[in-house]
């Protein structure tokens, strides 16, 4: 097989999934940029790596070099710090990121998304520890299967279930707190 | 089966990933558990929620394209990766055996349009090659479609705005051309919607795109196994690649055309 054959038959089975990737990518560094840069260099390295793939599930094959590359250009990024804000999931973390949120809800522009919901669950996920915003992406948004997303974040599938679990504890916590926060400034404003 | 283990199961049991039996043991215990059903309920209306709201970040203009120039240029670099061929076995493994039919036909393809690329307009023959490559997209069974549904109200309000015109897709099911769904490609650099439909054992993919000739009558290639017809009518081309037979298709491409 030409090396003109084997970026053909590269394309064909990983091309499709280039999408699945994008959106991964975007909801782990929470940029368009960055996200394209972390795709084109998992995609070379899959390529470069093509031959040693079992010729099994492709999308999870590709979205688990996908994480790597995150992981490695998180490690380089000068954004490293902010980024990893998110990764720890003790309160103090926690209670940083309520403060940003907070003093972003001063700027006009930050009040009229927050009326929409879909920047509240956005935003919702966005705050996630990475550990639970990737299976939470991967199983809500590109619907993956447990077993899938086990192979993707290489741990068992009970972690799997655990990490989901304790991910969409908070989110619904979040949520609840946002909508009741919208409706205290609904009564505010009618008052 | 108590409280804490239906907590336990329930995600799995929602998620559609508990074994039967299991997954029998829980509705009964929903069934006689209000604070469960609840639960149950609020979870629902989470996955709801997200899957509905959520956003799913696209990428700009372009993206699949700068992807596979750089595929290029990497495999022409003559880089280590070349020297290995690719391990077949795996490779057949992964594709369906129909579709390693239709690869073996596209590889023929590509191999003729690189002998026939002197002397013609090479644009049209780049499109060729990358339509096959997009038809053969179509029979992955994996991920190959992006909105799964044989409903046109379904189909075609999911691709306002992510392609700039009306696609205006119809199931022909009754003509023996059912809707599977659509996605969307990037087509000379351009977002085009990528319709799926079966056609008995085979698949046929209509590509829709916008352009600037005017209309025009279908004209057929037949090469390799293929078969590719396109026409253009009130700003859109169409084009049809599918490897059924020519004269199901004939009657296909006149269904689209009274339907468009």
């Amino acid at each position: 097989m030409t090396s003109a054959d084997r970026a053909a038959a590269f394309e064909i089975a990983v091309l499709p999934h280039a999408r699945a990737a994008f959106s991964l990518a975007h909801w782990l560094t929470r940029d368009a940029h960055d996200a394209e840069d972390v795709v084109q260099e998992a995609w070379l390295r899959a390529f470069k790596y093509y031959d040693g793939f079992d010729g099994g599930d492709a999308r999870a094959w590709f979205l688990a070099i996908v994480r790597n590359a995150f992981h490695r250009w998180n490690e380089r990024s000068e954004r490293a710090e902010t980024v990893r804000a998110g990764k720890s999931s003790d309160d103090e973390s926690d209670r940083d990121v309520a403060a940003a949120a907070a003093s972003r809800a001063d700027d006009p522009a930050r009040l009229a998304e927050r009326a929409s919901e879909r920047a509240q669950v956005n935003r919702a996920i966005g705050e996630l520890p990475l550990d639970y915003r990737e299976v939470v992406v991967l199983r809500e948004l590109e619907g993956l299967s447990y077993k899938e997303i086990a192979a993707v974040v290489s741990i068992p599938i009970g972690t799997v279930m655990s990490r989901l679990a304790r991910a969409r504890e908070r989110l619904r916590d979040r949520l609840a707190a946002t909508d009741r926060d919208s409706r205290g400034d609904d009564a505010e404003a009618r008052s | 089966m108590n409280c804490s283990e239906c907590r336990l199961a329930l995600h799995a049991h929602l998620d559609g990933e508990l074994e039967i039996a299991n997954s029998r043991a829980v509705d009964e215990h929903l069934a006689a558990c209000a604070a469960c059903t609840e639960e149950s309920a609020a979870l629902r209306a989470l996955g709801e929620r997200l899957r509905t709201q959520a956003e799913r970040p696209e990428p700009t203009d372009g993206f699949e394209a700068r992807l596979r120039a750089s595929l290029r240029a990497a495999a022409t670099d003559g880089a280590p990766p070349s020297a290995r061929p690719v391990r077949r076995a795996a490779f057949v493994h992964f594709i369906p055996r129909s579709a390693y039919v239709s690869l073996a036909a596209a590889a023929l393809l590509l191999a003729w349009l690189a002998g026939y690329e002197t002397g013609r307009p090479g644009a049209r023959e780049r499109a060729l090659e990358s339509l096959v490559a997009l038809h053969v997209r179509s029979t992955n069974p994996t991920g190959a479609i992006e909105v799964a549904s044989s409903d046109r109200h379904t189909v075609n309000p999911w691709f306002q705005g992510r392609v700039p015109f009306g696609v205006g897709a119809r199931d022909y099911a009754e003509q023996g051309f059912a809707l599977v769904g659509g996605r969307v490609e990037m087509l000379d650099g351009a977002p085009a919607a990528a319709l799926v439909y079966r056609h008995g054992a085979h698949v046929v993919t209509v590509v829709v795109a916008r352009t600037a000739a005017s209309d025009s009558e279908p004209r057929w290639s037949d090469e390799a196994g293929y078969r590719l017809a396109t026409w253009s009518a009130a700003g859109l081309e169409r084009i049809v690649v599918s490897d059924a037979d020519r004269a199901g298709l004939e009657a296909f491409v006149a269904l689209l055309r009274a339907g468009s």
